[in-house]
């Protein structure tokens, strides 16, 4: 089920990562600025424009959802490919990637960053307005980095459900349904606790 | 008004649906019984008003065919002991299982035939004059001069005391003087409008589905209040045939198998009593019926009725005493329940508060699973199981127990009724009634459907979540949710059960049955998923943490898992 924008992204992020030879003025462009309208981002133009179709571009300036999404996907992987020599992408369908929030279940699962990671993934959910969205996911991608930086995550999947978050109300929540069924699937040892206190 | 006439012998007034045509037909009583193979089912206006309707046509049945046998010949052990044909009695010198096997042998022969023999012709014929509505003894009615002698001075009908409205009597309507009936089938005037063979059913209904509204009661020496009808105390149940034919020989009951002593008892409905005093003296003793015809047509009024020169009837009703429904176990259709305090047997009456409990999630209280169980099964099973184990009905015959309830508003003053519920449960005779000892399928259904129950309670949980997180007023909710998600469990167990035979591995199909167990479940949640909002994906904080759509999905599923494991050991 990869859309457009998911293989448009891995497709940059593969060309960003040369085999292991890291463009790493783009990348270091990616990590500084914020969003695709920024001064900053405009070193990474070049590589993103080039890749995406001719309808997924702006005409009047203001930053079309694909771009809104595929760069905030690329700054991500930008965030956590920093001081890494291993390609952090993978897929999650053909490879060994995790989805994003597969790889929070995880840390979700130690007792001691539960807490405090479902204080910033509760807000995350409850929003709509994806600009907090990509915000609240850059937090989340450090968080991500600093428990483990090898660990390989989809990208590209994460760019195509920041597309699905801008569409339609109904794509949202879906996107968001799906988010926190990957994010709450936890092993089933730890819910018993939680029912027998209920 | 000239002097009218309309016997229910001979003049239409049961509505049947007939086989061939699937169209309803208004027949009289000997038509009824003459072709009762060709139709498939009452079709009065209610279900209520079948079941009455069933249970008088089963007062006739059960007394023609306690005294003559499928030949038409008079049991060999009766002996008329006066001049007139209702005084039989019972040959002292007659073996009780000699009377047994030729009961069971009418009953044979009669299913056999396939129709009903030319006694009840016969004795409908002889008993014409009892059946007519308008006649010197009305039909289920009393004549002005047996009314104001049993009711108190002031009541009598020239007072024009202790009126039924028609728009009360047609329980479609319930309507008192006092309270208008808003949303009611008919509007207004018409309300107080019926056809005479429509009449004549609300009559019969009256009697059985009486509510308390009315104050006339007859004169006794003990004070009394007025009771609801017979049925209406109970919760009926039957055995329901593919016609009406075989609905009346699955429900016809002729041997008393409650007391193996005394299988035969001598059968006295309403109509046979020489006068209706009495009839009311005896019902003044409340005792409870000793024969099953009595037991089906029992009064719980005297009623009058009153033609004006328009032919408009004005009903006078006066309550009659009635006997106690504690272990009253002589009545076949009804479940009971076990009063611990008192250790009597009372019948499992509905309530408004149990109306979404599918008759299956009570198979317990229709067959007795364990020998230790303090439960009674219903009449009506116990004699299906006489006829199984005598091989009368075959292994592999599907039976129906058609549950039909009439349930009142639970205002002890008024007891309209409120709802009416009509379920069904169907089941192999070899499933029911399971030879096997070992693996004993009436057990294992029950076990089945408590675990089933345990997932109910489950998916309960689950529901009540949702309503927190959604911070709803939890109980409505949950209640509500829960009730929906047994709806969508009713269809798949009832088609799980009919389709049992008795030769099936007990385990595989139990397995079956699981599965679809959870993928209704899961069904269930994923519909709640879908249409979650986001304040159901933000979730609340709980003092156990986090609480979500998703982490309740999580402990839903976890517990579906836990349950629905195979047992260990």
């Amino acid at each position: 089920m990869t859309g457009k924008i998911a293989t448009t992204t891995a497709r940059i992020i593969k060309t960003l990562y040369r085999n292991g030879e890291p463009n790493k003025a783009v990348l270091a462009d990616l990590r500084s600025a914020a969003t695709v309208t920024s001064q900053r981002a405009q070193g990474v133009w070049p590589i993103m424009m080039a890749n995406l179709e001719r309808y997924q571009l702006s005409r009047d300036g203001v930053p079309t959802s694909a771009e809104v999404a595929v760069y905030a996907a690329l700054r991500f992987y930008a965030i956590q490919q920093q001081g890494q020599t291993q390609l952090v992408y993978e897929s999650a369908e053909n490879g060994n990637g995790q989805a994003f929030f597969s790889a929070l279940a995880q840390l979700r699962a130690q007792e001691e960053t539960r807490v405090a990671l479902d204080r910033r993934i509760q807000p995350l959910l409850a929003t709509t307005n994806p600009t907090s969205v990509i915000n609240g996911l850059a937090q989340l991608v450090k968080i991500l980095k600093a428990n483990d930086r090898q660990q390989k995550i989809d990208y590209a999947w994460l760019a195509q459900d920041l597309y699905g978050l801008q569409a339609s109300y109904e794509q949202a929540n879906r996107v968001r349904l799906r988010w926190g069924q990957q994010y709450f699937w936890i092993k089933q040892a730890s819910t018993k606790n939680e029912g027998a206190q209920n | 008004m000239d002097k009218q006439t309309f016997n229910l012998t001979t003049d239409p007034w049961i509505k049947v649906i007939e086989r061939q045509t699937n169209q309803t037909r208004t027949v009289s009583l000997i038509e009824l019984f003459e072709h009762a193979q060709d139709y498939r089912q009452l079709a009065g206006e209610m279900h209520a008003q079948d079941l009455v309707v069933l249970r008088f046509l089963l007062a006739i049945l059960t007394t023609v065919y306690s005294r003559f046998d499928a030949d038409d010949e008079q049991y060999d052990w009766l002996i008329t002991s006066s001049d007139s044909a209702q005084s039989l009695v019972v040959d002292e010198m007659a073996d009780e299982t000699d009377i047994q096997k030729d009961l069971l042998a009418t009953w044979r022969q009669l299913n056999q035939a396939g129709h009903f023999s030319a006694a009840v012709t016969t004795y409908l014929k002889q008993q014409t004059k009892r059946f007519d509505f308008f006649g010197e003894r009305p039909f289920y009615q009393v004549t002005t001069k047996d009314y104001d002698a049993l009711v108190p001075k002031n009541k009598q009908i020239a007072a024009g005391k202790g009126q039924v409205a028609l728009k009360q009597l047609n329980r479609r309507i319930s309507e008192s003087n006092n309270t208008p009936a808003l949303f009611s089938p008919k509007a207004g005037e018409t309300k107080n409008e019926l056809a005479l063979d429509e009449l004549v059913r609300w009559v019969m209904t009256y009697q059985n589905f009486t509510g308390v509204t009315d104050k006339t009661k007859v004169v006794t020496d003990e004070k009394f209040s007025n009771s609801a009808g017979w049925p209406y105390r109970l919760n009926p149940v039957f055995a329901k045939g593919t016609s009406l034919f075989e609905t009346l020989m699955l429900n016809l009951i002729l041997v008393n198998k409650r007391d193996e002593m005394a299988p035969y008892t001598l059968q006295k409905p309403v109509w046979e009593y020489p006068t209706v005093s009495a009839y009311i003296d005896e019902r003044k003793q409340q005792l409870q019926p000793d024969n099953l015809a009595a037991l089906y047509t029992t009064w719980s009024r005297i009623l009058h009725i009153e033609w004006d020169e328009a032919g408009q009837p004005t009903i006078f009703s006066a309550g009659i005493p009635i006997f106690a429904a504690d272990n009253a176990l002589i009545e076949p259709m009804t479940t009971w329940r076990l009063d611990k305090k008192t250790n009597d047997y009372r019948p499992a009456v509905k309530g408004l508060r149990s109306l979404g409990i599918a008759m299956w999630r009570n198979f317990g209280q229709y067959v007795k699973v364990r020998q230790a169980d303090d439960s009674h099964e219903p009449g009506i099973v116990i004699w299906l199981r006489t006829l199984k184990e005598k091989e009368i009905i075959s292994h592999s015959k599907p039976l129906i127990l058609n549950s039909v309830a009439l349930i009142s508003d639970g205002n002890a003053t008024s007891q309209a009724p409120a709802v009416e519920v009509v379920d069904d449960m169907q089941l192999q005779a070899d499933v029911l009634f399971d030879p096997e000892s070992a693996d004993y399928w009436p057990l294992r259904i029950e076990d089945t459907i408590e675990l089933t129950q345990t997932i109910g309670t489950d998916y309960y949980h689950f529901a009540t979540d949702v309503g927190r997180i959604r911070n709803l007023d939890v109980r409505t909710f949950a209640n509500g949710m829960s009730a929906k998600f047994y709806e969508a469990l009713n269809e798949p167990f009832k088609a799980w059960l009919a389709d049992l035979t008795g030769d099936d591995n007990r385990e595989e199909k139990i397995n079956l049955w699981k599965q679809t167990l959870e993928s209704i479940v899961v069904q269930a949640v994923d519909e709640t998923l879908q249409i979650s909002s986001p304040r159901d994906i933000k979730g609340i904080n709980t003092e156990h943490g986090i609480l979500n759509i998703f982490t309740a999905k999580n402990r839903l599923m976890y517990n579906l898992r836990q349950h629905l494991k195979p047992q260990k050991g």
